[in-house]
């Protein structure tokens, strides 16, 4: 391992370890595939130790087989097909990105909606190490009328009748320099629950994009006709009211992740002692790097501005600091708001959507001074 | 254990606990087993109860989501639905308070995706499995085993889980009946043999 590699992934690990030693904890939404949320309290630092970092699929992992190869098929000059070892041999890139579930926040919307009703921790920030996707690409040599990539993974779904968890995902963004294929995830090798042994990671884009036990990539000419991509993971272009009909046209893919802040800490409810607490948590947008985050103690009136920790980047998140006085017997309501540097401001309605994705609403924290 | 045996009886006869409800018309209780019963039937081969138990609807909402996993291969019967999704939207409804989650021990959620050593349940004889495999299985699982009635066994992760694997297939769950008559050995054929494909 070179130096450099070696000191990216430390920090990493000398948290994943924290974490373990703190006797680290998941929410658990459903076990049965696993749907574990990570709790506020871990979304407070830069990168997300892998033991706590949230776990979604649709049809839960299939069986640990590191042998699994990996196919580049479809409208290609030359197929590939590599397995772990030869995938290692080829050059390697790391990319700090923020994995969030498109439905993260969706128990927060009004109306209810069904499916997993994840509040704030389906999201997460890792390190992820890889070959880019451009350049199996590129060796690969689409041919001209390529335009999409479909993808499969070794996820089977339950029954003949239950739609396989198939994925599109555009040839720009697959030739995108960050778009990886990953098999590390905080300098360990994937867990299973992560995708073991290959995922996508698409830096900026919702977690239905960064899929997981990855086997094929064929290059299309069409869009992946599956469930998937056509019926779900859609958003109306436009916002509507809630019960209004929506038509499929009206529908666009729920990819490019909007501007967002969470506080970490301190918790909701909590009561700490009086005077200065320092209110923590994290920002990022899918569109470019966070510019500023700014708190309110007054519910919006007025904002200051918060400290900023780790790098910029899109899709990749930073932590914020502000300090909040409190005095004895008083309650503190702050908010936390992000912008990032395209300008978009998070507002403080997140858009009610049918399937309730990219919630980004202000989060706020209450707590009382004894 | 209620609820388990309820689900019992139901799959080896489907019609009576309707009826018997009927003729003991035990009123508050009566719509709360029913939709128990199919809870645990039709929608917990594929789901854990968890998943349910979070959702907030309306019975409309609800009667879309059980159409929708009813062609999804649910074995939720059609004329059901309506008054199904009444009971969910009175229990899980829009009043309802979102139940704080669970938690799980991190070191927890790793083992439970670990594979397990096969332990008594190693050396299985492929052939002899397929058989078996054949008379009790298929039936639901399909010929190839990529389900059916039941759900598909191919390439999933319980086939690491040697002892899960058993327990399961021993005992049921949901609609499966159990086979409690099965050896280790016949056990570990199975899962040879399910491996295979």
């Amino acid at each position: 391992m070179k130096r450099r590699t070696l000191l990216a992934a430390a920090p990493a690990l000398l948290l994943a370890r924290a974490a373990r030693a703190e006797g680290a904890w998941l929410e658990v939404l459903g076990d049965r595939p696993a749907q574990l949320q990570t709790p506020l309290e871990y979304l407070d630092r830069l990168i997300t130790p892998n033991e706590v970092f949230f776990v979604r699929s649709h049809h839960g992992p299939p069986r640990l087989d590191l042998a699994r190869k990996l196919v580049l098929t479809g409208l290609v000059e030359k197929p590939l097909e590599l397995d772990l070892e030869a995938f290692k041999k080829l050059p390697q890139t790391t990319v700090t990105a923020v994995l969030q579930c498109a439905g993260n926040g969706r128990a927060l919307m009004s109306p209810v909606i069904p499916g997993v009703q994840w509040t704030h921790g389906a999201m997460g920030q890792a390190e992820w190490k890889g070959v880019r996707l451009a350049e199996l690409l590129k060796r690969a040599k689409p041919k001209p009328e390529g335009r999409h990539v479909l993808l499969t993974g070794a996820d089977l779904a339950p029954k003949p009748s239950t739609p396989a968890f198939l994925r599109d995902l555009p040839l720009e963004k697959a030739l995108d320099p960050g778009t990886l294929i990953a098999w590390q995830m905080n300098g360990e090798p994937l867990p299973l629950s992560h995708g073991a042994p290959f995922r996508l990671v698409v830096p900026g884009w919702a977690g239905s994009y960064w899929l997981k036990w990855l086997t094929h990539l064929e290059v299309s000419a069409a869009e992946q006709p599956a469930f998937f991509v056509q019926k779900a993971y859609r958003i109306p272009r436009e916002p509507v009211a809630p019960g209004a009909k929506v038509t499929p046209e009206q529908m666009v893919p729920v990819a490019v992740m909007p501007v967002k802040s969470i506080i970490a800490r301190p918790a909701s409810g909590a009561v700490l002692p009086a005077g200065r607490q320092q209110v923590v948590g994290v920002a990022f947008s899918g569109v470019a790097a966070i510019r500023h985050v700014e708190v309110s103690s007054d519910g919006g009136a007025t904002w200051r501005k918060a400290k900023l920790d780790g790098k910029g980047g899109l899709g990749r998140w930073q932590v914020f600091e502000a300090a909040v006085d409190v005095k004895a017997g008083e309650t503190a309501t702050v908010i936390a708001r992000a912008t990032d540097a395209q300008g978009n401001v998070q507002p403080k309605d997140a858009v009610w959507n049918p399937s309730g994705y990219h919630y980004n609403a202000w989060h706020s924290v209450t707590w009382r001074a004894s | 254990m209620k609820r388990v045996l309820a689900a019992l009886l139901l799959a080896g006869c489907p019609e009576e606990p309707e009826l018997s409800a009927d003729a003991a018309a035990p009123a508050p209780a009566a719509p709360v087993e029913t939709a128990d019963a199919t809870l645990a039937m039709s929608c917990q081969s594929c789901h854990s109860r968890l998943l349910v138990e979070q959702q907030r609807l309306t019975a409309a909402q609800w009667a879309k989501v059980l159409e929708k996993m009813k062609g999804w291969g649910s074995s939720v019967a059609a004329e059901r639905i309506p008054s199904l999704a009444e009971q969910l939207a009175q229990r899980y409804g829009p009043g309802a308070t979102l139940p704080a989650p669970q938690r799980l021990a991190a070191g927890a959620a790793a083992a439970a995706l670990a594979p397990l050593d096969d332990g008594r349940f190693a050396g299985g004889d492929r052939r002899e499995g397929a058989a078996l495999f054949g008379m009790r299985c298929s039936v639901c699982h399909a010929a190839d085993a990529r389900g059916g009635i039941g759900v598909s066994l191919v390439d999933r992760l319980l086939l690491q889980r040697a002892s899960e694997f058993a327990a399961h297939v021993r005992t049921g769950r949901g609609q499966m009946l159990g086979n409690p008559d099965l050896t280790d050995a016949q056990l570990a054929s199975v899962l040879a043999y399910v491996r295979s494909l």
